[in-house]
């Protein structure tokens, strides 16, 4: 786990600090060098069929998908713990109702239903965090009620109803910090399925829109190039593949640690 | 036999159906859902079908919708839709001129269904008995050789691996075909590409589970009255260890089946995703709703199916 | 003649030693007992020779003969097929998916279903039980299904690990007499328990441990009867009987709560129907009953902790809501103690937000100081000292968590505690002690207690009136002396036999 969190931290400074130091910017064209090598004068990884620096263009693209997939998965965090608390805590047939509605959403086809949000709607940045949140609430609802549910009996929380703790009080003290644990972990594995989900909308052109770049959109120029110049595939593919797999390891590490 | 053995746990009035009925009850509701918000979605998008480069005139426009039926009121044009589906016609295409929806959808499920059935063998059969192996000797090289496999093969994008697939051995080494549906290796590609991540999870769904299985008190007993570590772990173990693995399942069709339409571009094979996608981006209405409903119809069937066989691999569920 | 015999026996688990120089020797068609408290050792003497617990094994064991210490997996597993084992808890111990017929013919190695039905029969069960999933038997058909399996392959020696106290008194000396018949065909069995009168009753010779040694060793009457080591002799003491002399309690007072017509309903079941008690100042009452009689589902009821569908209840001849909320004056009079202390305290917060608790909600005037100060009197009046106040569940013993949530219960000054199987989940010692605790309690601040509990020495131990519940109706109620000395009902007389 910790060689996760390091090659993790490493991807995430290197996002945000490299930059500055790199002679070309993501969006700069370098008419003379187009399509070329690694190792290329000023371009360490090489150019792309335009003739955008690779390693700019792949540092951009991780910053804006990693910003996308933090604050979508935020959103679905927050819908989803409020969604879940009540229905876990109220029982009966308001979880009955509440859940039945998070099982016939999950059932959804909900790729395609983004997809035609994405093209009736137009492009916006609004538009791929609501639709990717929309996705990724359900789990941390189930999740969360999962939770409540499990806590909502145990004499404890009985003990503080009768010491005269209202509703309120018994959510925000005994409820809420003993399932943050859990929820951070659904959280830190969240944000990888995110990132996916963002990668694959923009793949198909779906996502986000130029001059802004991301992982998706980089492996998707890339595979069109991918047979002059296989780099422009490769590296924006290791990248985005390397962050989710430590994404993975650090979300599951902290799960398998609240287990005990 | 079994309906005695129906009987004696109570199922004479089949419990099975119940969950059947209930499933369905959730099911069919979600299917209207779904036909009623891809209608307004698509009635409500701004522009028109049958602008192509430039806006029509407000004649020939009114003349074409009056032509389609588009000019009648919302609730006119949703009631014809929904006769005409229950009898399985969803128009005809706006954009392929010659063809109906169900006529491509016709061509083209064959070949989506195949990939994704195909990928969900693979991704089943791989990760189960990866995880089994691995279960053989806990903490032992190939358990943790397959553990991080799995965990990487979780994060490799189906549009990361195809076109790396078609790099590698389609351009480099040439040993498979990388385009169309020409010969029976064609399938090879498209479906590891598909159905890798899919493997992974499973592998760890299933690894999992052992292992909690294993340290139940009923593998102790098992292994108490002195049977052989295989049958203990294949009879005793597994069976509940594969209970997440199935719930998985469900949903892993649906995210099988959204795959597809990444890996039908990449491989160019002629599947119901590619047309999709064109639909989506030329707004064919009949083509994209149909396509959506159809797939909500399959996931909420394999949710159905992943349902019964829960029920068969934990009898508590029964009741 | 000797089927069994440990010598020596020594256990070590990383730097820990679990077990030192254990011996003791199984008779054919005898019954040999290993007992003492919780994390004696006792489970690891029977387990650890045949490889199935974790560390390094010294010293012997040998089983008719064959010496089972130092030999490996493989060859240890035909041996262990040769043993019949019978372990604590049913339900988790038999395979949910396979069917108990299925699991019967893979411990027999036979398919025939007339053999497996002859097995099921040996040990009371109907033949229609083979096809059933373990779920759907009860308590002591589960144990029952699991000694058809345990015996079914004729093993020489049975070993049962806390055959029964998972189950119901009623059940227990049942399932003693099934195990002593398998003796009569000169089969061996090494049963451990705490429940010494069961020991008492069906076992030849007595083996008492302590800390991973064999501090007693005799014929169980000679061990029982005049034991020579003070832990025995305190096991024997905590071990509720009885024909212990009846205590000193305190006089009760005025009518302080009156329960009528309480009912019940969880879907369809009944669980409480038509149940009418009271309690006076100062007055114990025990509310006894098989489990899934509905004893806790009535007090919590009457607590406003769960649900209650009808009934009045008045305090002092005043009316509380039965359905709708309890207001804080309410709560004050009446707290509530709970069976498993882990489970009684937020894992999150400190003794001292804990005990403070009830006086944040139910006593809003009071200055944080205050608070701490009446916390702090709790906590003394427990016998637990200041120290204790930062600590968190997870530093503190099952009998320091009970104390905390006594604390918690007496920190609003309540007049009537609410004691729902508040012993039950403690070892035996340790109950012994929380149970001394409750009385001097009981003195001091005339408090009045309503103890729901299956355990009747508890009752016998604190309460003046006893009230016998069957199928959420109470059918009997008296004083307890002369209820226990001559049960009406026969749910009474059905606990009173099996205690």
């Amino acid at each position: 786990m910790k060689m996760a969190a390091v090659l993790l931290a490493a991807i995430v400074v290197a996002a945000l600090l490299l930059p500055p130091l790199l002679p070309w910017g993501y969006a700069a064209i370098d008419w003379d060098a187009v399509r070329t090598p690694a190792f290329s004068p000023g371009h360490v990884l090489g150019t792309d069929s335009v003739g955008r620096d690779l390693l700019a263009r792949t540092l951009a693209g991780t910053r804006v998908t990693l910003a996308v997939a933090t604050a979508a998965a935020l959103v679905a965090l927050v819908i989803g713990t409020a969604w879940g608390a009540t229905a876990g805590w109220f029982g009966g047939r308001i979880d009955e109702f509440m859940m039945r509605i998070v099982d016939a959403l999950y059932a959804l086809p909900f790729m395609f239903v983004v997809i035609v949000l994405m093209v009736v709607f137009g492009r916006s940045v609004l538009l791929v965090f609501l639709g990717i949140g929309a996705v990724e609430w359900l789990t941390m609802a189930r999740v969360v009620r999962g939770q409540v549910l499990a806590l909502r009996n145990r004499p404890f929380i009985l003990a503080s109803e009768a010491a005269g703790a209202p509703a309120r009080a018994i959510l925000t003290g005994h409820i809420l910090p003993n399932i943050a644990s859990v929820a951070v972990a659904y959280l830190m594995l969240t944000v990888p399925q995110v990132v996916m989900v963002e990668s694959f909308l923009s793949f198909l052109g779906l996502g986000v829109q130029e001059p802004l770049t991301s992982l998706g959109i980089l492996v998707h120029d890339g595979a069109d190039d991918m047979d002059i110049a296989p780099l422009t595939l490769i590296v924006p593919g290791f990248v985005l593949v390397a962050t989710v797999v430590c994404l993975n390891r650090l979300g599951e590490g902290q799960r398998s640690r609240m287990a005990r | 036999m079994p309906c005695d053995k129906l009987r004696a746990n109570g199922l004479a009035d089949g419990r099975v159906i119940a969950i059947l009925l209930r499933r369905l009850a959730t099911a069919l509701p979600t299917l209207f859902a779904v036909i009623l918000l891809s209608f307004l979605l698509m009635r409500a998008a701004p522009g028109s079908p049958f602008d192509s480069e430039r806006p029509l005139d407000a004649a020939t426009r009114a003349a074409m919708d009056k032509a389609y039926g588009l000019d009648r009121p919302l609730i006119v044009q949703l009631g014809r839709y929904l006769g005409h589906v229950l009898q399985g016609d969803f128009g005809p295409s706006l954009v392929y001129k010659d063809f109906t929806v169900s006529g491509l959808v016709a061509q083209g499920l064959p070949v989506s269904l195949t990939l994704g059935g195909l990928a969900l063998v693979f991704a089943a059969v791989l990760g189960i008995a990866g995880g089994i192996i691995g279960a053989l000797r806990p903490g032992g090289w190939l358990d943790r050789w397959i553990a991080i496999k799995s965990a990487v093969a979780v994060a490799l994008p189906s549009f990361v691996t195809g076109p790396l697939l078609v790099l590698i051995f389609g351009l480099w080494l040439s040993w498979l075909p990388v385009s169309g549906l020409d010969s029976a290796a064609s399938w090879i590609l498209p479906v590891i590409a598909l159905g890798t991540p899919a493997a992974g999870a499973v592998a760890r769904l299933t690894r999992a589970g052992l292992a909690e299985a294993m340290a139940q008190d009923h593998v102790r007993t098992a292994r108490a009255r002195g049977f052989s570590p295989l049958t203990v772990l294949l009879r005793h173990a597994l069976p509940p260890a594969l209970i997440p693995v199935v719930s998985y399942l469900g949903p892993a069709a649906a995210g099988l089946l959204t795959g597809a339409v990444v890996i039908e571009t990449v491989f160019g094979l002629p599947g119901l995703g590619r047309y999709f996608v064109q639909g989506a981006l030329n707004r064919d209405y009949p083509l994209v709703l149909g396509v959506v409903i159809l797939y909500a119809g399959l996931i909420l069937f394999f949710n159905l199916i992943a349902d019964l066989l829960y029920g068969l691999l934990d009898p508590r569920v029964r009741g | 003649m000797t089927l069994y015999a440990v010598e020596g026996l020594g256990l070590t688990l990383g730097s820990a030693r679990l077990l030192d120089g254990v011996s003791f020797a199984v008779a054919k068609g005898g019954c040999t007992a290993l007992v003492g408290a919780s994390g004696s050792g006792k489970t690891m003497s029977c387990f650890a020779p045949f490889g199935l617990a974790p560390g390094i094994l010294s010293g012997s064991a040998r089983l008719e003969g064959t010496e089972l210490v130092g030999l490996g997996e493989p060859a240890l597993r035909p041996l262990r097929a040769g043993v019949g084992f019978v372990f604590q808890q049913p339900l988790t111990a038999l395979t949910p998916h396979l069917t108990i017929g299925s699991q019967l013919a893979e411990a027999a190695g036979n398919r025939d279903r007339a053999a497996l039905a002859a097995m099921l029969d040996r040990c009371g069960l109907p033949a229609a039980k083979l096809d059933q999933y373990p779920h759907r038997l009860s308590g002591g058909e589960r144990q029952r299904a699991l000694i058809a399996m345990a015996t079914a392959h004729e093993p020489s020696l049975l070993v049962a690990d806390e055959p029964t106290s998972a189950l119901d008194a009623g059940l227990r000396h049942a399932i003693l007499d099934l195990l002593d018949r398998f003796r009569e065909q000169g089969k061996g069995l090494l049963l451990v328990s705490h429940d010494l009168p069961l020991v008492a009753r069906h076992t030849d010779r007595v083996v008492v441990l302590d800390a991973g040694k064999v501090i007693e060793d005799g014929r169980a009457a000679d061990v029982l009867k005049h034991p020579q080591h003070e832990i025995t002799r305190a096991l024997i003491a905590a071990s509720p009987r009885l024909d212990s002399p009846a205590p000193i309690l305190p006089k009760p007072g005025a009518p302080l709560l009156s329960a009528t017509g309480i009912k019940v309903a969880f879907r369809r079941t009944l669980a409480v129907s038509e149940a009418s008690f009271d309690v006076r100042e100062g007055e114990a009452l025990a509310l006894v009953g098989r489990s899934g009689s509905g004893k806790s589902t009535l007090a919590r009821a009457i607590a406003r902790l769960g649900p209650c569908d009808t009934g009045s209840v008045t305090w002092r001849g005043q009316p509380m809501p039965v359905r709708a909320r309890m207001k804080p004056e309410h709560r004050r009079r009446l707290q509530p103690v709970f069976q498993d202390p882990a489970a009684s305290l937020d894992p999150h917060w400190t003794v001292a937000q804990s005990v403070e608790e009830p006086l944040r909600h139910l006593f809003p005037d009071l200055t944080p100081e205050a608070r701490a100060e009446r916390a702090a009197a709790a906590l003394d009046e427990v016998e637990l000292g200041t120290a204790f106040a930062q600590r968190r569940p997870s530093e503190l013993s099952g009998g320091q968590a009970q104390r905390v949530a006594i604390a918690r219960a007496l920190v609003a000054d309540p007049e009537l505690i609410l004691l729902d199987e508040a012993t039950s989940a403690l070892d035996v010692l340790v109950a012994g002690r929380i149970l001394d605790l409750l009385a001097k309690l009981q003195q001091g601040r005339r408090l009045a207690i309503l103890a729901i509990t299956h355990d009747l020495a508890v009752a016998r131990a604190l309460c003046h009136r006893i009230a016998v519940m069957d199928a959420g109706r109470i059918v009997e109620t008296g004083d307890t002396a002369a209820c226990l000395a001559a049960p009406q009902s026969q749910a009474l007389r059905d606990l009173v036999r099996a205690g």
